[in-house]
């Protein structure tokens, strides 16, 4: 045990910090060899199999608990977990289907993608313009987080802006981020620019041009979300040093609207960008078929940061924006951006003139059987998991068919044995010539039948069968009506049969005290 | 070039019926006594035997063992159970020993004279593929499973004698010695050779784009294996040699098992190949798919010989026997849909077929006949077909 914690100890540096932390099973498991990567397997191959199995309504609940998973299983972000492969998997499956696009689980897979792939801007970007996860404040906070560690300060405060006007939820968590991240950009700017003590004093005059344009229209510096767009008349062009020398003077919107304008792509997205640099990968065919839908450029009207990107007049009206770039339509056939493979040697091809000569094909299975988890299963590996997992129902029932049979068993013999004791108790009053006692010992019948708890062996341990012969004191014993047996009842305690007086023994016993309200 | 025309559409009658049976349209010889649940494997007993034995595996865990006899009828002779469904069964190269490869992660060997089965094999996770390996200085079974091990096994011992790690799981194999192929997910394939001790051999790129699904060896003129031919789940069959003089022109592939042959206006519906054999004697090949037929084929003369009716359950195995002159094969409900359907019995009876009702259907899954098809000589290579007198 010392030896891992040394280990562990050891390899603290190795792992990458998760922002909602990391879980220590998940820790230890990563860190031991061995018998522990047997169990990762085993847990891996159960999420695949639910995978495979499920037929409810929410799917992406198991790829997100996966991809939890993957994430405190890996935290080093191994190759061995996989995680771009299942996650690209994920997105894909789903990339039809609108309704998950404000999911905030489906929206942590893609932000997830993006971050561990190589252009991860790229796939931010990818996701606004199909409209995905824009009123979810975690795609803003990724995609302007991306951004800072650019460096690129003025397309983060963009990004957070944006999200504000689209009212991204939860708001308050964007805000504050949006306030962290200034406090940063503000902190870091002071300590750069800590030897010019003149920017702290230029943020309190207009802005003065710098270079040789200069600037026309007064800018309005506010930074309440569009409100002050339709203020600015003409963009000054402004250099990217003046800004970087005034960044107290906060980020205009209009500059902010430039710089991406001017880093706009006008052409439309083919595809989500790879994910990795894998030329030399071939990737498995499913994936070349697998098409996600793709959404004309101008066709998001859900969202109007792309009307407003090309608005180099900040003082025309979103409404009256025409696209400038025209609706084109993307063929889903051309997808081959994911499709790494190499196109189809010579030989093939020519004896292929049937598929790609027009003639269209449909699969004679379902597809989706198989290709449902982040590994391909082929059909009978499906049926026999089917079968594995009837197998297993029919034992779980079985197990608790027999403990219930077991529980009913049990509960017969509770009954048995309270009849009995019924029995016993109702013998006794009967041996005792008085009628109170007799009165008395029925209430304490069903006094101590009333305490008769389910487990009802210790009980009936404490009552035997009252032997006659030992009764002699019974007859006697009125003023002892609890006939409690003298080798059970410890005799310092309670008075043997036949004394009259309290139950208790007392040092001091007080005659003529016959009442005895003991009960058991 | 077709012979025969290839009969395409559905509930075309071939044969002249006025009404389309589609549970047995070729009218053949149906085996009695089938399993309860879908085949996954056929084969018939070897040379070294005389007469004709059937042994067929089944996913109701059982194996069973029928004599065909030279009229056509069929006699249930014995049965052996696992504790997981069969994927697949060989015989010994006498015929005297059946082994038998489960999902319940063991491969055993029945021996048919005193109906014993003993466990010999063992893997971490189902055996998928099992075959007899008669080699000059030794014999042994050969497994293949999703544990993606490769496992060659002594039957009188409980370790393995050799173990070979695979890219992938195994999905199919075949041998012939001295070769042996087997294919994986992913696509992956390797020839492994056996002399002396099995090792591999070459690794090969699959000359197919979907996922793997049969294979089958195939010998040349001087008997010896020379290739193989390699089915898909998505209707093509890639027939592949080891060495030909000419890859780009010797090694190529076919469509087949799709429907809608010349009507582009629909979609073409695209079928797994479920089985593939090889006639033992012409060299013909033999494939059967989920489309509910099957077809036989001549590859070097690259052409579709024969494609027979369409049955109503989708054809899961199938097995020539040891002289050619029997095909088994074996229609079951695939599971390459999630809809089944239940078949009621046939009625009616032709002089020459011995059809037998069966009792009646499971509860879950139907029926799962096989049927023999004797054809007198079964003349492939010559693409004569001549019946019963």
């Amino acid at each position: 045990m010392a030896q891992v914690e040394a280990e562990r100890g050891l390899c603290k540096e190795n792992t990458q910090p998760l922002r909602e932390g990391l879980a220590v099973t998940g820790l230890h498991l990563s860190h031991q060899e061995g018998s522990c990567h047997a169990a990762i397997q085993q847990q891996r191959q159960a999420f695949e199999l639910e995978l495979h199995m499920y037929t409810g309504d929410d799917p992406l609940d198991i790829w997100d608990r996966y991809l939890k998973w993957t994430l405190k299983t890996y935290p080093q972000g191994s190759k061995e977990s996989s995680l771009t492969a299942m996650l690209e998997r994920a997105v894909q499956l789903f990339a039809h289907d609108k309704k998950y696009y404000d999911d905030p689980r489906y929206i942590n897979l893609w932000i997830n993608l993006a971050q561990n792939s190589m252009e991860p801007l790229e796939m931010f970007s990818y996701m606004q313009d199909n409209g995905i996860g824009l009123t979810r404040a975690d795609l803003y906070i990724a995609w302007a987080e991306e951004f800072e560690k650019h460096g690129n300060f003025q397309r983060a405060d963009a990004i957070f802006r944006e999200g504000l006007k689209c009212r991204a939820q939860p708001m308050d968590k964007l805000q504050q981020y949006h306030n962290g991240f200034q406090a940063r950009v503000a902190h870091q700017a002071w300590s750069a620019t800590e030897e010019e003590p003149e920017p702290a004093r230029t943020s309190m005059v207009d802005l003065r041009p710098r270079g040789r344009k200069k600037a026309v229209a007064p800018v309005n510096r506010t930074e309440a979300a569009g409100h002050s767009r339709s203020l600015n008349l003409q963009l000054p062009r402004r250099s990217a040093r003046h800004i970087q020398k005034n960044p107290i003077l906060g980020f205009n919107e209009n500059q902010a609207d430039s710089l991406q304008a001017a880093q706009l792509k006008l052409e439309p997205w083919m595809a989500p960008p790879s994910s990795r640099a894998n030329e030399n990968q071939v990737m498995s065919e499913q994936l070349a078929d697998i098409k996600i839908p793709q959404k004309s450029w101008c066709s998001a009207s859900s969202v109007t940061v792309p009307a407003s990107r090309l608005n180099f007049q900040p003082f025309v009206e979103e409404g009256d924006q025409t696209p400038s770039v025209s609706a084109c339509k993307i063929d889903p056939a051309v997808n081959t951006v994911l499709s790494d493979r190499p196109p189809p040697s010579k030989e093939e091809s020519v004896l292929e003139e049937g598929g790609g000569g027009g003639v269209k094909e449909q699969s004679m299975y379902l597809k989706e059987l198989l290709l449902n988890g982040a590994v391909e299963l082929s059909i009978e590996e499906l049926r026999a998991e089917h079968y594995f997992a009837r197998k297993r129902q029919e034992i779980e029932e079985t197990i608790q068919q027999q403990s219930q049979a077991k529980e009913r068993l049990r509960q017969q013999i509770d009954e048995k044995q309270r009849l009995l004791q019924l029995q016993q108790s109702q013998q006794r009053p009967q041996l005792s010539q008085q009628d109170d006692t007799g009165t008395d010992s029925m209430q304490i019948t069903e006094c101590r039948s009333g305490t008769v708890l389910p487990s009802s062996q210790p009980n009936a341990m404490a009552f035997q069968i009252f032997d006659e012969g030992s009764q002699s004191g019974s007859a006697h014993g009125s003023g002892n009506p609890i006939p409690c047996e003298k080798d059970m009842c410890p005799d310092d305690v309670f008075l043997p049969a036949g004394d009259r007086g309290l139950c208790f023994k007392t040092p001091y016993p007080f005659p003529g005290n016959s009442e005895c309200t003991q009960v058991l | 070039m077709s012979l025969f025309g290839a009969s395409t559409g559905f509930g075309a009658g071939g044969f002249g019926a006025a009404t389309t049976d589609t549970h047995n349209p070729m009218k053949d010889v149906e085996v009695t006594s089938p399993p309860d649940d879908s085949i996954s494997c056929l084969a018939f007993s070897p040379p070294a035997m005389p007469g004709n034995f059937l042994i067929g595996g089944s996913w109701a865990n059982d194996v069973r063992c029928w004599e065909v006899q030279d009229n056509g009828q069929t006699v249930p002779k014995a049965q052996q159970m696992h504790t997981g469904p069969v994927l697949d069964v060989c015989w010994s190269e006498d015929g005297s020993k059946v082994f038998t490869a489960s999902c319940d992660k063991t491969a055993k060997m029945w021996d048919l004279n005193s109906n014993q089965a003993i466990q010999i094999a063992q893997h971490d996770a189902p055996i998928r593929t099992v075959h007899w390996i008669k080699a000059p200085n030794y014999n042994c079974i050969m497994t293949g499973s999703w544990d993606k091990t490769l496992k060659f096994w002594d039957t009188r011992s409980p370790n393995p004698m050799m173990s070979l790690q695979l890219p992938e799981r195994c999905y199919c194999a075949d041998v012939v010695y001295p070769m042996a192929v087997v294919a994986s997910a992913d696509r992956g394939l390797i020839v492994y050779q056996l002399e002396n001790q099995p090792s591999e051999f070459r690794r090969i790129d699959s000359p197919l784009k979907h996922q793997h699904r049969c294979i089958a060896i195939f010998k040349d003129k001087q008997n010896k294996p020379a290739g193989f031919a390699l089915g898909s789940i998505e209707g093509r069959v890639a027939i592949h040699y080891i060495n030909p003089p000419n890859p780009a022109k010797d090694n190529f592939t076919f469509k087949c098992h799709r429907s809608n042959g010349t009507n582009t206006a629909t979609p073409q519906d695209i079928y797994a190949v479920n089985a593939i054999s090889f006639h033992p004697v012409h060299g013909t090949l033999a494939t059967v798919g989920s489309d509910g037929r099957f077809s036989f084929w001549d590859k070097d003369a690259r052409t579709k010989l024969k494609t027979s009716e369409q049955l109503d359950q989708p054809i899961t195995a199938c097995s020539f026997n040891n002289n050619g002159n029997i095909f088994a094969y074996a229609s079951s409900y695939d599971w390459s849909k999630v809809t089944f359907y239940l078949t009621a019995a046939p009625l009616g009876s032709q002089p020459l077929t011995y059809m037998v009702c069966w009792a009646s259907v499971t509860e879950h899954y139907p029926i799962s006949p096989i049927w023999i098809s004797i054809r007198g000589t079964l003349n492939l290579g010559k693409g004569i077909l001549r019946g019963l007198p």
